[in-house]
């Protein structure tokens, strides 16, 4: 076969690049990495392992990421933006913006085709950019402490992000600098580093309860291998839930002891809540706990005195019924499978609400057996990534495929079309093991349509409208013919790193006629290359801070 | 393409990525059988301008007589385009008779009716091309032909039993069924299978061949193709009710799960409500497309034996009571049963 590119890959071994695992958190990042079969979960410089997910925008135009930017939380929350990670892939105007703006404390504005964008100190940013000085910061450690260059990463998302937020994060990390070789979901990463090298023959289910979401997914580990079964979660239910809930019972008490009217005064609702959270970590620790705390209240001249006394069994009566929420998602997941949740050899949980003792007392309940205690959850999330990472940073060897562990994984969401009356038609089912790839035929509609359009969603719903729009695909040049004649065939694929692809191809012809269309993260060329731009100026800054601010 | 675009830029194409050499190699020769001579010259001089060095043959029979061993062209440089129309079947069987890696790529031409196309497709013709085309048309498929049966051992990319293997199966791809696949017995059990699969995809699954991507990714996509068929033979397979829908279309003659024939079997089998009716209901449906009739009327009183009064059960058992009525009278006949309805 006389081929140009026919040199055998052996000739030129390159030092394998090292694959860094990142746990892009909404509040906490952290990022580990596997270094001759150990996985080190990397500090900064002060020797912490956990940054905050934040960038401080300083008033002398420096920028500031991490945990140096939780100082200017207090100081400047105006300037300083954090959480931002819940604004990925929303919508300026869908409710769980307008929910989300009217809680966080710095400006969010309409950008162009309806992205939210940051504002501040005059200037946009968006999201993607955010979570670009985040990753930066987090690959600066890596490279710090590794002695190299750091270019490729595997960064972790909650299993309920659609393709268009997996597509943000993957922007994020190129606007880094980083080729994310993988986006895997956080459960399947904490399943992998407490899986991993222990020989496993079992069956395990991963209780992911945040602060906004809830995940459960189900997976086999046999050997080397980690089969994820099933993956099941609510966008809306977490430990907001369980803060809301006892910001009411607080309210209550407030306003039994000291009457006043609370929608005049908005502000105090987010007062309380703040109480209500302290209490409630709290209670993790404590099996009571009492507090007395003062309230500025427009119908009293001077703060009055808010005093409560609240016991694990009150907060249990009040908030069993939201954990309770959470089984039925188990349910669901179980339904698939040909086992029951008693059937597990083990339950990991992951997710900072599950420090809540009602909630491990519930899953030991449900699961009929103590949820593992062992495992640290701020870290097993960047451990998995990392043990993931350099997994695919390996070059292939039959003794490599025999030692490495092997991750099959599922899509999180539907993939589906939009049919007439805005019916969405399911292609390919949420939990189906990827990569896999679903053919369908689309024929003209009127005679001598030269266009046909598709319309490509993600979602459980059947109505088109309620689905994740995740891109358009137009082929276009169809041959002139009556209705009917020209059938396209139009392949969906989604491959092992969950990001979708589209190809279609004439069926009469049997000529492709859009190769490969990728589905884009929303924004458009000029967009990202605006980001580019603004970021290198900005990371620059944060690289002068970091280097010699606190040395 | 009777509707081309403004203005196809002639040169370029997709060789710029992969020249011409990729995929036709040096003094490549191009047969081409057609029956008519002028359309034969032009297929000829449009061969001729991608780097081919064409052979004229006037039909199937030449094409099959210039095709014996020992005028064959040397390995990886023949190309073979005919004529849909011409008496094909000869043509194919001398096709089939000629080791695979011989050829880089067999195209069928013809007017694009479904049934000839569907029919060379099974012959082992690698791609088929309606009339009226375009050289940049041919072209394009001619470079997915020869990525396609480039074999992976020949890059040196994968360790060489592996390469071996994978193009072993890669060409056998469209005419195996699941359990040949995974290299399984019809009756393995679903530990097997999981084992089975898990074997294969340590080995396979493109996480494995990533660094493929970049420097071969043809060897790659051909890598990921063969895994999401392994993968897919896995899902039907382990889904116990759909193995069984999966036997019938077997037992039908298909090969590859098909949603159409879901759908249907599923219809069949809501005839019992119980899901142990239901399996049983498939299972005399497998029986009887393989001419099995008595046993597959037992599976059908199995399946009236869990809900005894059920009216579509009892129509059911009484179809194939007349048919096996009919068979005792002439054995003949449960071959042609068979294909029909109950």
């Amino acid at each position: 076969m006389s081929t140009p590119q026919s040199a055998p890959l052996a000739q030129s071994p390159p030092p394998a690049p090292v694959v860094v695992g990142i746990d892009l958190g909404t509040t906490n990042s952290c990022v580990a990495v596997m270094i001759n079969g150990q996985v080190v979960v990397i500090p900064d410089e002060a020797g912490r392992r956990l940054q905050a997910s934040a960038v401080a925008f300083l008033e002398d135009g420096t920028v500031v990421i991490g945990e140096e930017a939780k100082r200017e939380l207090t100081r400047d929350p105006r300037n300083t933006v954090f959480s931002a990670k819940r604004f990925l892939g929303w919508p300026y105007d869908s409710d769980e913006a307008k929910r989300l703006r009217a809680q966080l404390p710095y400006r969010v504005v309409r950008g162009e085709d309806q992205n939210a964008m940051i504002e501040v100190r005059g200037e946009r940013y968006a999201l993607p950019e955010i979570s670009a000085l985040v990753l930066h910061r987090m690959r600066d450690i890596a490279e710090r402490y590794l002695g190299r260059e750091v270019t490729r990463a595997v960064i972790t998302v909650p299993a309920n992000f659609n393709d268009s937020q997996r597509q943000m994060t993957k922007l994020a990390g190129e606007l880094a600098g980083l080729e994310v070789v993988r986006i895997l979901n956080e459960p399947t990463a904490a399943a992998l580093a407490y899986g991993y090298g222990k020989g496993l023959d079992a069956s395990l289910a991963i209780y992911d309860l945040g602060g906004g979401t809830f995940d459960v997914t189900v997976l086999r580990a046999s050997g080397n291998i980690f089969e994820v079964l099933s993956t099941s979660g609510d966008t809306y239910l977490g430990g907001d839930d369980l803060d809301n809930r006892l910001t009411r019972v607080l309210l209550l008490y407030l306003q039994k002891q000291h009457p006043f009217n609370l929608d005049a005064q908005p502000e105090v609702r987010g007062f309380v809540k703040h109480i209500a959270e302290n209490m409630k970590k709290a209670l993790s620790t404590y099996e009571r706990v009492q507090l007395t705390e003062r309230v500025k209240l427009a119908e009293y001249p001077e703060p009055v005195e808010l005093s409560v006394a609240l016991s694990r069994d009150l907060f249990r009566a009040q908030c069993a019924d939201i954990v309770e929420r959470t089984f039925k998602i188990c349910d669901e997941a179980f339904s698939r499978l040909p086992f029951a949740p008693r059937d597990l050899s083990d339950v990991i949980l992951v997710g900072g609400s599950t420090r809540v003792p009602l909630v491990r007392e519930l899953v030991e309940r449900y699961f009929g057996r103590p949820p593992r205690a062992d495992i640290d959850p701020d870290e097993v999330v960047a451990v998995g990534a990392a043990i993931q990472g350099a997994m695919l940073s390996a070059p292939f060897s039959v003794e490599h495929t025999l030692s490495s562990p092997l991750l099959l994984d599922v899509t999180p969401a539907s993939l589906g079309v939009v049919t007439i009356q805005g019916i969405c038609e399911v292609l390919i089912p949420k939990n189906t093991p990827v990569p896999c790839e679903c053919r369908k035929v689309f024929a003209t509609t009127s005679d001598q349509q030269r266009e046909v359009t598709i319309q490509v969603l993600q979602g459980e719903s059947r109505a088109a409208a309620e689905n994740v729009k995740l891109g358009e695909l137009t082929l276009a040049g169809l041959r002139a013919a009556p209705r009917g004649a020209v059938q396209i065939e139009v392949t969906f694929e989604i491959d092992t790193d969950g990001l979708v692809s589209i190809r279609a191809r004439d069926l009469h012809t049997g000529v492709e006629q859009a190769s490969s269309v990728k589905v884009s993260a929303g924004y458009s060329e000029r967009e990202v290359r605006a980001m580019r731009g603004q970021l290198s100026s900005h990371v620059r800054a944060a690289d002068v801070r970091v280097v010699g601010g606190d040395a | 393409m009777s509707a081309p675009p403004p203005a196809p830029p002639p040169a370029p194409l997709m060789t710029e990525s992969m020249g011409p050499a990729a995929w036709v190699a040096p003094g490549a020769v191009a047969l081409v059988a057609h029956p008519i001579e002028a359309q034969r010259a032009a297929l000829g001089q449009l061969l001729a301008t991608l780097g081919l060095t064409p052979a004229l043959a006037t039909g199937a029979a030449d094409a099959a007589a210039r095709l014996t061993p020992p005028a064959l062209p040397p390995l990886g440089s023949l190309w073979v385009l005919f004529d849909e129309g011409a008496p094909t079947l000869a043509l194919c069987e001398r096709l089939a008779a000629i080791p695979q890696r011989v050829f880089w790529g067999v195209v069928a031409l013809g007017q694009g009716a479904a049934e000839a196309r569907a029919a060379l497709m099974a012959a082992g013709v690698d791609a088929y091309l309606s009339y009226p085309f375009g050289r940049d048309d041919l072209a394009r498929l001619a470079l997915s032909v020869a990525q396609r049966r480039a074999p992976v051992s020949a890059f040196g990319a994968l360790p060489p039993p592996l390469g071996t293997a994978v193009d072993k199966a890669w060409m056998q791809l469209e005419r195996v069924d699941y359990y040949a696949l995974l290299e399984l017995p019809r009756d393995a059990s679903a530990e097997q299978l999981q084992q089975r699969f898990h074997q294969r995809s340590l080995v396979l699954h493109p996480d494995r061949h990533r660094a493929l991507k970049a420097p071969f990714p043809h060897v790659y996509d051909k890598l990921n193709e063969l895994y999401k068929r392994l993968l897919e033979a896995y899902r039907v397979l382990s889904d116990p009710e759909r193995r069984l829908m999966y036997n019938v279309a077997l037992a039908r003659g298909a090969r590859r799960w098909d949603e159409r024939v879901e759908l249907e079997l599923r219809e069949l089998s809501a005839r019992a409500t119980r899901p142990e009716g239901r399996r049983a209901l498939l299972e005399a449906e497998r029986l009887r497309r393989e001419g099995r009739w008595g046993q597959a009327r037992a599976a059908v009183r199995a399946a009236l034996a869990l809900e005894p009064g059920r009216a579509e059960l009892i129509e059911l058992d009484g179809c194939y009571e007349r048919v096996l009525r009919v068979i005792a009278r002439d054995p003949s006949c449960a071959a042609a049963a068979a294909v029909g309805a109950p």
